[in-house]
């Protein structure tokens, strides 16, 4: 069965396809919230991957209730300039980064504008193609990347030491809870995603997807982001001293602690082809949440009018260095408010609706 | 389709965004530096060495008597500035995405400076951090110079062939750039370099060796045409070279770290070769006051001879490398990682002040010889 076809009896392929696209979008998002955005864990940062659906379970829920059943118009207009607004500023972190990684590649020799481009441009690109494209391009992605991060793992197994995991708690519990929940606005992107995704609350979704969605997907997604940060854990050791700015943090994924030239290669592939997920999966949201706002504008046209406003937000990304941290600090409470929102419209709408029927 | 342009104009200006199509960026627009040396300049300051090719000597246009390298050197009152003025002098691009080895002489190892040297180097862009890291007995750019009288290989080809293989020997610990930088942050133990010397022997303080392992590099018993030496490692503490190590106890460190490589060994002037059975092991008991640290090692030897007088004598010389660590109040055998694994979080292992409570430790080797059969 072709996951892609559009005839009937196949409707249900595209969710699946749109859930393959969000757990690795979300998985990527995560594992870098830890290792680049959020460092005062330390090499425990891999436990901050484990308990970011325990942060996440308030959302999930909501989300869970959601998907059952239609939200009404204005909650969900609401959530969904909620959501437009977030998911804009996600992408042009993500666009940053890609940017960032790519100047790694480029000897920075070439303008930020330059590398900004075409990401931006792939992204706006595939996301005013659809879900089939976005269905596909997750699938394929789950297909290419372990074998690109299985190759760099065993490339540098040699130069890994379990001992830098310890001690155990790293920067003690309280960084790695406080971390938990950074990585938990960044998991609460794929409820968010994935509600915007599948029609923002049009029609209900089977209970099989919803709880693959919202059960299944979170947790697989801890364990790949935990095993991930682990593995990156073991190259470099707990340090002294104040935590590395981003960009070095992104320079010491990329260098795999210090790799040589050889195993940089598909390490450049493997964090480049997930920012440039990340970047179709946040574009695509937010373009869908405009879409729903204003139906007369066509896909393309929300995509573009999503995409183009991030290269607004890109110096304030630049600017921010490690005060990054606090500004994703509010992801949480405005994805879960966001959810928590338009699952308390639909159920005041239910209630009236039973008032009314009695 | 209608889409098909849009996307073929997308693939080539990310392939041309990404190629770095540029003049400056054409490898003859490139001066690749092969090496690196810090010394300390005349009268203050550091002076900054790279070896570069010559380009002409590929071509086969210039003088036979060239060796095909050359030296570019800058002054300045710190690493930044002095690679500031090299960038400007230096013909061409210069890249040190390709170095290969990093050398520092010990007048700057053992000064307040080295810290903020490494440090300028780690925020160098694109500065290689997987190229060996060397500290050299004299002048560096003197060891960087031998780096090009090489006969037949590329210099960049010869500097890796050679250290590999001393690292697989065990003559010389394998430290990159890198991993000096990481250990000199690290919560866990001391960091080590790779040792160097000229080898004329004018530069260093030879140590008169009794057996081949306690040679230091400049004083090494040999003729060649090789320019320099590579033996042994220098130990940090607190971001200062404070000691170092020959090359018999250079394999006996990489072996306390985990290493696996044979040791070549001497007993009653008969040559064996210690090959590690398994890794050592080693317990750490965590006392109130000071630790207690037992070493277990086992080694394979071809043929029995004085198999009890060769396992006391292995058992002296590892707990005289260790004892030598203590004095010296460094670590770089790896008893932190393992000691670490005890405390729950960072916080109360920094607490516990490992560096100050190992130097106060009681240890106990205990080695055991057991015989090949063929």
């Amino acid at each position: 069965m072709n996951p892609l076809s559009q005839t009937e009896g196949t409707v249900r392929a595209p969710r699946r396809a749109l859930i393959v696209l969000a757990a690795v979008s979300v998985t990527a998002r995560v594992t870098f919230s830890a290792a680049v955005d959020v460092q005062t864990a330390g090499n425990a940062a891999w436990l901050q991957a484990l308990l970011f659906p325990l942060a996440c379970a308030p959302g999930l829920s909501a989300f869970f209730y959601l998907t059952g059943r239609p939200v009404p118009r204005p909650a969900q207009s609401a959530v969904c300039v909620l959501f437009f607004i977030l998911f804009v500023s996600e992408f042009s972190s993500w666009l940053y980064a890609a940017a960032e990684c790519a100047a790694y590649t480029t000897f920075s020799d070439l303008p930020l504008l330059a590398l900004l481009l075409p990401a931006l441009a792939i992204a706006a690109y595939i996301s005013s193609l659809g879900g089939d494209a976005l269905g596909g391009l997750g699938q394929v992605t789950l297909a290419v990347v372990p074998w690109l991060f299985l190759l760099a793992t065993v490339w540098q197994i040699r130069d890994m030491r379990p001992v830098y995991l310890t001690p155990i708690l790293g920067g003690g519990l309280h960084a790695i809870l406080r971390g938990a929940f950074l990585c938990a606005g960044a998991g609460l992107s794929l409820p968010a995603g994935l509600w915007i995704l599948w029609g923002a609350g049009k029609e209900e979704i089977p209970v099989g997807e919803r709880r693959r969605a919202a059960c299944t997907s979170p947790l697989l997604c801890a364990l790949a982001a935990a095993g991930s940060l682990a593995i990156l854990g073991m190259l470099a050791p707990n340090y002294t001293g104040s935590p590395r700015t981003p960009t070095r943090a992104m320079e010491q994924l990329l260098m795999g602690g210090g790799a040589s030239t050889s195993v940089q290669f598909p390490l450049m592939l493997l964090w480049y082809s997930l920012l440039l997920l990340g970047c179709v999966f946040s574009c695509s949201s937010a373009a869908q949440s405009l879409n729903v706002l204003v139906p007369r504008l066509s896909l393309r046209a929300c995509s573009w009018l999503s995409a183009l406003p991030c290269l607004a937000l890109i110096p304030v990304w630049m600017r921010l260095g490690n005060a990054r941290e606090t500004m994703l600090a509010w992801r949480w409470p405005l994805f879960t408010g966001g959810l928590i929102l338009s699952a308390f419209g639909v159920w005041i709408r239910e209630r009236r609706n039973a008032r009314r029927a009695r | 389709m209608p889409d098909r342009p849009c996307l073929i104009c997308a693939a080539l200006a990310l392939c041309l965004c990404l190629c770095g199509c540029a003049q400056h960026m054409q490898p003859e627009s490139q001066a690749i530096a092969v090496g690196m040396a810090v010394d300390r300049a005349d009268p203050g300051g550091l002076r900054l060495s790279v070896l570069l090719p010559e380009s002409h000597a590929f071509s086969g246009q210039g003088d036979d008597a060239s060796s095909g390298y050359y030296i570019a050197s800058a002054t300045g009152a710190s690493f930044a500035e002095a690679l500031t003025i090299l960038h400007a002098t230096v013909p061409m691009t210069l890249n040190l995405a390709q170095l290969k080895i990093i050398i520092v002489s010990q007048e700057i190892a053992s000064d307040a400076v080295f810290p903020a040297v490494v440090t300028d180097m780690f925020l160098t862009h694109r500065l290689y951090s997987s190229a060996f890291f060397v500290v050299s007995l004299g002048s560096a750019q003197d060891v960087l110079r031998s780096q090009g009288d090489v006969t037949s290989l590329r210099a960049s080809s010869a500097i890796l062939t050679g250290m590999e293989d001393r690292v697989r020997r065990g003559i010389v610990p394998d430290v990159r750039f890198s991993d000096l930088y990481n250990d000199l942050h690290s919560i866990y133990g001391s960091p080590v370099a790779i040792l160097a010397a000229a080898a004329d022997g004018t530069h260093t303080t030879l140590t008169p060796p009794g057996r081949a392992g306690d040679a230091l590099p400049g004083a090494m018993p040999r003729e060649g045409q090789a320019g320099c030496e590579y033996a042994g490692a220098a130990l940090f503490r607190d971001g200062r070279m404070v000691g170092v190590l020959s090359s018999l106890e250079a394999a006996f460190l990489g072996y306390l770290r985990g290493g696996t490589h044979a040791i070549s060994y001497a007993v009653r002037g008969r040559a064996v070769d210690l090959s590690p059975v398994r890794p050592v092991s080693v317990s750490i008991a965590l006392g109130e006051d000071a630790p207690h640290i037992s070493v277990e090692a086992l080694f394979a030897v071809t043929e029995s001879f004085a198999r009890e007088e060769l396992a006391r004598q292995v058992e002296a010389d590892i707990a005289a490398l260790i004892a030598k660590g203590q004095s010296l109040g460094v670590e770089p055998f790896g008893f932190a990682g393992r000691a670490a694994a005890s405390f729950p979080d960072v916080s109360s292992w920094l607490r516990y002040e490992w560096l100050q409570r190992f130097s106060e430790a009681s240890v106990q080797v205990r080695a055991t010889i057991r015989v090949l059969r063929e």
